[in-house]
């Protein structure tokens, strides 16, 4: 059992404890104390696995990439809006493929989840190295193969 | 002063709560005119995504920072993380099953096949709803 690990993950989880429960007497904090060690010993080895290396610097890039990914989910909203609201409703569905140059699970995750958040298209399947998405029409597919969103998470999770 | 705050906070909440509905309504709307699974999916997925997440900021606004504030924060990260998830996982279910995806082309050779000639100046761009609707649960 790796000590450290299993300090890290305790604070977090009592720190998580005590902004949920909102009560500082002694029972609760008690309890907190008690189920924090239980849940830390049970889990410290998959909170940091320990084989990834500049865990901080993809932390804060990540954070980085938040706004843009939000600004991308409202856009990808107006465009469904527009699409269900308008009267001849301009969709063309289509599944398409593309290999992607991600290694890490993480990596795969977040792109999977950002191609589903963005708009337009919606991750179904990742089989070995190839992505399957289902795209609404054939924009959002060709913007989707151009590839910027796969070189960003790839410089999040430097992977470039 | 603070009655012009409050004031302003309430006009932000209501509009962050407002605009929140407005999603939500336009991929329930999505949901029930598109025309097959695939793209009911784009429709829950995002709009679900974005329209709880303007709700609870409204809520946020309202309440200020308090513990509940951030237990809704919490709850805006998790929507975040598990709405395109779950999208996802649903969506592979239905591709592992076999489902296919409808295709505007598919539908209009298959309706020339079949020699359904009720509405064949019908079959271009200009589909209604409830045809694409129907054409796609037929799959």
């Amino acid at each position: 059992m790796n000590i450290k690990h299993f300090i890290a993950t305790y604070i977090i989880v009592f720190a998580f404890w005590i902004l949920l429960s909102a009560h500082f007497d002694t029972f609760h904090v008690g309890s907190g104390i008690v189920c924090s060690s239980i849940v830390a010993y049970a889990s410290h080895d998959l909170l940091f696995t320990g084989t990834g290396n500049h865990t901080l610097t993809k932390i804060v890039r990540f954070i980085a990439y938040l706004p843009w990914l939000i600004y991308q989910i409202v856009l990808a909203n107006i465009d469904v809006a527009k699409r269900a609201l308008s009267p001849r409703m301009p969709i063309d569905p289509q599944v398409v493929t593309f290999k992607t140059i991600l290694r890490s699970d993480v990596a795969r995750t977040a792109l999977a989840n950002s191609i589903t958040l963005t708009p337009g298209t919606v991750t179904i399947d990742i089989v070995d190295d190839v992505f399957y998405v289902h795209a609404i029409a054939k924009e959002p597919a060709d913007d989707l193969l151009e590839g910027a969103m796969e070189r960003r998470i790839a410089h999040i999770f430097m992977e470039d | 002063m603070s009655d012009t705050i409050i004031n302003l906070t309430n006009v932000i909440t209501i509009l962050l709560l407002l605009v929140g509905a407005f999603f939500m309504l336009a991929g329930t709307i999505g949901f029930v005119r598109f025309p097959d699974f695939y793209s009911r999916m784009h429709a829950t997925g995002k709009c679900d995504t974005l329209g709880e997440g303007l709700m609870l900021v409204g809520l946020i606004v309202y309440g200020g920072a308090t513990f509940v504030s951030v237990k809704i924060l919490f709850l805006i990260m998790f929507i975040l993380l598990a709405n395109p998830t779950s999208t996802h996982a649903i969506a592979k279910a239905a591709y592992d099953v076999g489902l296919e995806p409808w295709r505007k082309l598919d539908d209009r050779v298959e309706w020339m096949n079949t020699g359904d000639t009720g509405n064949t100046s019908n079959t271009g761009n200009t589909d209604d709803g409830g045809d694409d609707q129907d054409g796609g649960e037929e799959r």
